[in-house]
Order: C-alpha cells, then structure tokens, then sequence
C-alpha cells in the first residue's frame, strides 16, 4: 500500500469531519451536564477519538491528526503543551502501524489494540503527572477518580468506533474502502 | 518495515515527535510560549466552549426539574407558608433583603471594598481528571486578568488564577498544594498557613498548618486570609472542621471545609486589582 496519496474532495471532507467529531468530543469531555458522570467521573472522549482514527487511517495521517488532538487534549486538562500531543502521535503510530501492516483490521483487532492502548495512556500519564511528582494520597485517587475515568472512557470508545466506521466506509475513496476489511 | 522506516512518512512523524517533545522542553522552561500556544488554540475553541455551556445548563436544568418535581411542589408549599408568616414583618425585613441581594450581587462587597477591582466571570471548562477541582473561565488578558489574581464568589475565596491567556483563565483553587495562603483565625487571631493536599482535596477540603500549639482555635472557626502584596485581607476562606497535632507536635493543623463548593461554582468575579496590592511579580507565596 503506497505511503503517499493524492488528496481527493471525499478525503479532505473525511478530514474535516474527524475534526469535527473531535470538537464535539471536546466539548462534551469538558462541559458539565452534557456527559452522564457515573459514580462522580466523566469520560475522556478525545482519546476515544484518537484511538478510533489511528485505527482506520494511514500511519501519516493518523499522527499528524494525534498531534493536534494532543494539543487540544493538553489546552482541556491543562498539561504542559506538547505532553498528551506527544502521547497520542506514539500510541496512533503503534496502533496504525499494527493494523495495518501485522493484523487485519477487524472489530477484534480493534477491541485488542485499543484496550492495550487505553492501559498503557492511562498508566503513562499517571506516571508522568503524579509518581514522578510523589504526592500524597496517589491510591485513593487512582482507584476513586483517575482509573474509573479511563474505565469510563473504554466504554465510550466503542461509540466512537462505529461512528468513525461509518465516516470512514462512507467517505473513503471507493477502491481503498473495498480493500479494507472492516 | 525497512522501507517504512527509509520512507517520508517515517520523517514526517519522527519530526513531528521531535516538534512535540521540543514544545514539551520549551513550555516548561519558558512559560510565554506556552501561554501564546494557549492563548490561541484557547482563542480557537472559545466559540465552542461557550456555546457547549449554554447547552449543558439548559439540559441539567431540564433534568433536574424533570427528576425534582415533586420535591418542589412539597418545598414550594412549605415556603408558601413561610412567606405568609414573614408578609407581617414585611416593613421591618425589607432593609435585610435589599442588603442580601446587593450581597448576592457582588455589590456588598463592593462597597465594603471599595479599592478592589472586579470583573465577572463564568466557569466555561472543568478537568474531568483533575484532583483539585481546578476549571477554566471565560474571562483572560484581553479582560484584564492577571496571574494570581484572586477569584471569589460572594460566599468567599476559591482560588487564584494561574494561567491567563487571551480569553480565558485557569484558576488553581483552594484544595491545591501548589496554593499557599497565609490565613488567620477570625475569633482568636492566630495565623496558619493554608495548602491542599490531595487525601483531603478528594472530600473537598483543605489544610491549615503551622498553626501555633497555644492557639485557641476551634471546630466551627471561620478562616479568612491574613492580607499581603498578593491576597486582599478578609476574604472568608473557609471553617475549621477539626483539629490535630502536626507530625512531632511542633504546631496544630486544621482540616477546613471551604465555604465555596469549589467543584459546583458556576459564576465567579476576578479581583484584579486592590489596595497594596503587589504589581510586579514578586514571587510571594501570601
């Protein structure tokens, strides 16, 4: 499968709607009353989006859309600019390159790859944000507020996957949409 | 895998890990980049923001209704009772009632305070992860705010801006450890120093320590900062809820309940400016 590819119109709509599906997962991880809390927390819809598109769209793409999905990421829940940015571009390189070149990129494929990547995101940050600054009380926190949010956000990824398969059967040129199996 | 990794599009992405992992090191070293990188993704998404708050409180308010009727109706004829049995002493309450809505509106302290400057401010965005309640407003430079300016509602502190960008501000609030606010007690005097900690930031609350073992400082106290360059003073922090010994019985340390439920503000002002207040940054904790 050839790396570089002639932007069609259906591709850069494709493009815009990602983009805006990732707004709306913004608006909605970050606005109260619009997401259903359970037990206190909220989902972090942005990573579900993430992790959706690396799993459809090329190694290229996949990244470049990860880099601003990260800055976004980093502006929402005010982390050092780059941080989430650096994160996302990472794990979408991993997934895109597994499903593309070393599993078929089915619905099993999907549920493997993204809870791999949800375990590894989350424990990565928890490292990097709150190990490493040694603060007090880190269990409690862990287990009453920031694994529920993951937990909670592994549920809604399964959402965005089927909205972002549609997206993708419906607006990716016809011959690359038939070669895919998903 | 050998020609992906000769490939553009292996440079492409390599580059940009380098552009992230670059922007990582020059944010943390030099915060005016980051504020610019903010300020104009902050500039970009403002629309959305404000227009995703407007549809959130007009659907947990459909909601609440929606589940709090009947509850309503009972509270509705309990307070029906309740104003006829105040209509008779109407003449003699309408001074405090005026007085409480001008309260409710800032103007209370406002005039108590004449030397302070405000600016109105909405909670737009809150961290679904964030320990310590911390949340973002529409209001930033382009308002006027500044970092450490202090944030309070009409009930009392909450906390004090940390990052500002052109139409938006962060605010670090009370239950942060990064916050340290030289406190006093308003029955005794005694003084402390206020910062979070994250076991108590869970339920809420906030820590006040260095509290000196002699202090006469109870259960139910009110707390109000002590004033300095970066703190106005009097401003009601919150209540003592208990008290116990520090590590080694150098001192007291009081849990304390803050008298804004800083993880449900919605509205908040932004004090700008004050009477002695620091205008260079002087790096004091307060």
């Amino acid at each position: 499968m050839p790396f570089y590819r002639r932007a069609s119109f259906r591709e850069a709509i494709k493009w815009v709607v990602y983009g805006l599906i990732l707004l709306l997962a913004y608006c909605l991880q970050t606005t109260k009353g619009l997401t259903v809390p359970i037990f206190g927390v909220r989902p972090l819809l942005m990573v579900g989006v993430v992790i959706c598109v690396a799993f459809f769209e090329q190694e290229v793409g996949a990244c470049v859309f990860a880099f601003f999905a990260g800055l976004l990421m980093d502006y929402a829940c005010n982390t050092l600019l780059g941080y989430f940015a650096l994160f996302f571009v990472l794990t979408s390189l991993a997934i895109s390159f597994l499903t593309h070149f070393l599993a078929l990129p089915n619905f099993t494929t999907f549920l493997a790859v993204s809870s791999v990547s949800l375990v590894l995101l989350c424990h990565a940050d928890f490292f990097f944000r709150f190990i490493l600054t040694e603060e007090e009380g880190l269990v409690p926190y862990y287990l009453h507020t920031f694994l529920p949010t993951w937990l909670y956000t592994g549920l809604t990824i399964l959402l965005f996957y089927f909205l972002l398969r549609f997206v993708f059967l419906r607006l990716q040129p016809q011959n690359e949409a038939e070669m895919t199996t998903i | 895998m050998k020609e992906f990794l000769r490939s553009a599009a292996f440079k492409i992405i390599a580059g940009l890990l380098v552009v992230c992992f670059g922007m990582m090191i020059a944010a943390g070293s030099s915060k005016g980049f980051s504020g610019v990188g903010e300020s104009l993704i902050g500039f970009f998404v403002k629309p959305f923001q404000e227009i995703s708050t407007w549809v959130g409180d007009g659907v947990s308010g459909f909601f609440s209704e929606l589940f709090a009727g009947s509850k309503l109706r009972e509270e509705n004829e309990a307070l029906q009772q309740e104003i006829n049995e105040l209509r008779s002493q109407l003449t003699e309450y309408d001074n405090a009632l005026r007085e409480n809505e001008n309260y409710k509106d800032y103007l209370g302290l406002a005039k108590e305070n004449p030397d302070w400057k405000l600016v109105a401010a909405s909670v737009v965005e809150r961290d679904p992860i964030s320990a310590y309640g911390e949340f973002k407003i529409n209001k930033g430079s382009l308002q006027g705010i500044k970092e450490r300016d202090v944030v309070i509602t009409a009930d009392g502190m909450v906390g004090v801006i940390s990052q500002v960008g052109w139409t938006y501000s962060t605010v670090e609030t009370l239950l942060d450890p990064n916050l340290n606010v030289g406190c006093i007690c308003s029955r005794t005097g005694d003084t402390g120093l206020l910062a979070g900690t994250m076991l108590l930031a869970a339920d809420g609350l906030t820590s006040l320590s260095y509290i000196d073992k002699t202090s006469g400082i109870q259960p139910g106290d009110y707390i109000i900062t002590g004033g300095s360059e970066l703190f106005p003073a009097r401003l009601v922090v919150g209540r003592v809820q208990k008290i116990s010994s520090e590590d080694g019985g150098s001192g007291l340390h009081a849990v304390i309940t803050p008298v804004v439920d800083i993880k449900r503000v919605q509205e908040v002002m932004v004090i700008t400016d004050f009477y002695g207040k620091a205008k260079e940054e002087s790096g004091l904790q307060g």
